[in-house]
């Protein structure tokens, strides 16, 4: 078991200078929700944890055994299913797995894989009335029961009522479909708790999947999740944005199976050791050229403030006269959740989020995916399709400005696996607070996967 | 065309080439580099990869996968 982690004291905690997060919500132009208001600071001690967990088979081993085929794991959106017969193939770790609408419009879920001589049963999403192996032609039901052996005179060892497809558990949230391959799970409705109250106020179920972007990363599948743990790496990173991002303000908040970072946008990071005019800040978050003229912002309205109103008017054609009860921090800030292992989808109304996981049974590549869930009105708009990078295409391609951000983290990534490869070190180092996120995956990892 | 003064060095300015090189100007020094902060030429040596990254990416609007290109102007870009 892990050494457990002990609560921080938000007001006597080690903290980077200038403005604490809570302050500026202290500025905020509407109300701000008590979800922002709570903080869950963790001293998670100081230890380094090891650089095999990126680099050999062994551990990526160890984590099928006693992660991937364990946890629960977010498999697709609901939306992504929604008529009898509609599945969706989910891959984690070389394994497979079916998640199929049936005729009742129950969600079930099963090993991708016939009960006769293993072959994969669906290899791309869609719709089906049967589940039919296309090897020698065994049939199930959508429910998973038995339906047709070809020339079944010649399988009387089989008993039909037993020949079920087994199920695994499912559940679902907010509109997205978890499943987990472990049959003797814990309950769902205990391992989603801690998010689950978190997001009672943005409701991601009423966002339908706007884009959905997804790329093999040459890395280990933490390098590219740790990359969005924390706000850190912003000033070697992304360094373009430091005069408009409250980097080194971010909150970190840890809790059992989920934990968060909130960086403030619309402010400039404590790093800069010279005073930002608001239209350098504007002219940073607005990605304009040097020379570009910048908005002028009316007097006495603060950035924070400024940015947030445009925001809101941006999502008022989708979102409706609802945005009016955003308050600023919910528009301009990044609220990244992360819920153990890799499921990231960010709070308030950004509507990102993403999942990384192992590329098959390869430590040293990963995937990588970012879906954009936005606000509609009236008809459901039907999902965006997955679209896949080849490896020489970036991230903007498909995603604009997001995707210039993630193209930088990106160009770190082999690196880090490289250096890792190369390291005399024999520990990562993190640091105690602003990295604290990724302390907690690694102490969750050493809980479930050992060290 | 993208350009933007370096956060730590404001007196650097990186700018976007029509040959899709960086151009970094300091007072009457100058440096090119390439979009991922290869040296290629000039009295300025040394780059930011980093912000060479960012300056040399400019996407196609119109390869973009929102499925509703109102929600992409919508939804605030990830900052870190």
């Amino acid at each position: 078991m892990a050494e457990a982690y002990r609560d921080l004291d938000p007001e006597t905690m080690p903290r980077s200078p200038g403005l604490t997060y809570q302050q500026l919500l202290d500025a905020d132009s509407h109300g701000v929700p008590d979800v922002l208001r709570l903080q869950s600071p963790k001293d998670m001690g100081l230890v380094e944890y090891p650089v095999t967990r990126y680099t050999t088979a062994t551990y990526h081993e160890k984590e099928v055994e006693h992660l991937w085929k364990k946890v629960w794991q977010m498999a697709c959106r609901e939306e992504e299913i929604p008529q009898p017969g509609d599945h969706h193939r989910y891959d984690i770790a070389g394994m497979s797995f079916l998640v199929v609408r049936t005729e009742s419009g129950e969600i079930k879920a099963y090993p991708n894989a016939c009960l006769h001589r293993g072959r994969m049963l669906k290899e791309f999403n869609g719709n089906a009335a049967e589940l039919r192996c296309p090897f020698h032609g065994f049939c199930w039901k959508l429910d998973g029961s038995l339906n047709d052996i070809p020339a079944d005179w010649d399988f009387p060892h089989i008993d039909r009522d037993k020949f079920s497809l087994p199920e695994i558990p499912v559940a679902t949230w907010e509109g997205f479909i978890f499943i987990n391959p472990d049959q003797q799970c814990a309950p769902f409705a205990d391992f989603i708790k801690d998010l689950a109250d978190q997001f009672q106020r943005w409701q991601p179920r009423n966002l339908f999947k706007a884009a959905h972007v997804a790329k093999v990363m040459p890395c280990n599948w933490k390098i590219a999740q740790e990359a969005f743990c924390e706000a850190y790496h912003v000033n070697g990173t992304h360094p373009q944005i430091l005069r408009s991002l409250g980097d080194v303000n971010s909150q970190v908040d840890i809790w059992e199976n989920c934990a968060r970072v909130i960086t403030p946008g619309g402010t400039t990071s404590p790093l800069l050791d010279y005073e930002v005019p608001d239209k350098e800040l504007l002219r940073a978050n607005m990605d304009l050229p040097h020379d570009a003229e910048v908005p002028e912002i009316p007097a006495g309205v603060n950035v924070r403030t400024y940015l947030a109103d445009r925001a809101r008017e941006n999502l008022r054609p989708m979102a409706g006269q609802k945005v009016d009860e955003y308050c600023d921090a919910e528009l301009v800030d990044s609220i990244d959740y992360t819920l153990f292992p890799n499921f990231h989808p960010w709070g308030a109304f950004n509507g990102i989020v993403y999942r990384f996981r192992p590329n098959g049974r390869d430590h040293r590549s990963s995937i990588m995916e970012c879906m954009m869930l936005a606000p509609f009105q009236g008809e459901r708009p039907p999902p965006a399709e997955v679209v896949w990078l080849e490896e020489d295409q970036s991230w903007s391609r498909a995603l604009g400005f997001l995707g210039k951000v993630f193209d930088q983290d990106a160009f770190n990534m082999p690196r880090v696996q490289e250096g890792l490869e190369t390291t005399y070190q024999t520990g990562v180092v993190l640091s105690g607070y602003q990295e604290s996120k990724v302390r907690w995956l690694h102490h969750k990892l050493t809980e479930w996967v050992g060290e | 065309m993208a350009s933007l003064t370096h956060p730590f060095d404001t007196d650097t300015l990186y700018e976007l080439t029509d040959e899709g090189n960086i151009k970094l100007t300091n007072g009457n020094r100058v440096g090119i580099f390439t979009a991922r902060g290869q040296y290629i030429s000039g009295d300025i040596k040394q780059a930011d990869p980093q912000l060479c990254v960012w300056v040399g990416n400019n996407p196609d609007e119109s390869l973009q996968q929102m499925s509703d290109k109102r929600a992409a102007t919508s939804i605030t870009a990830k900052r870190t």
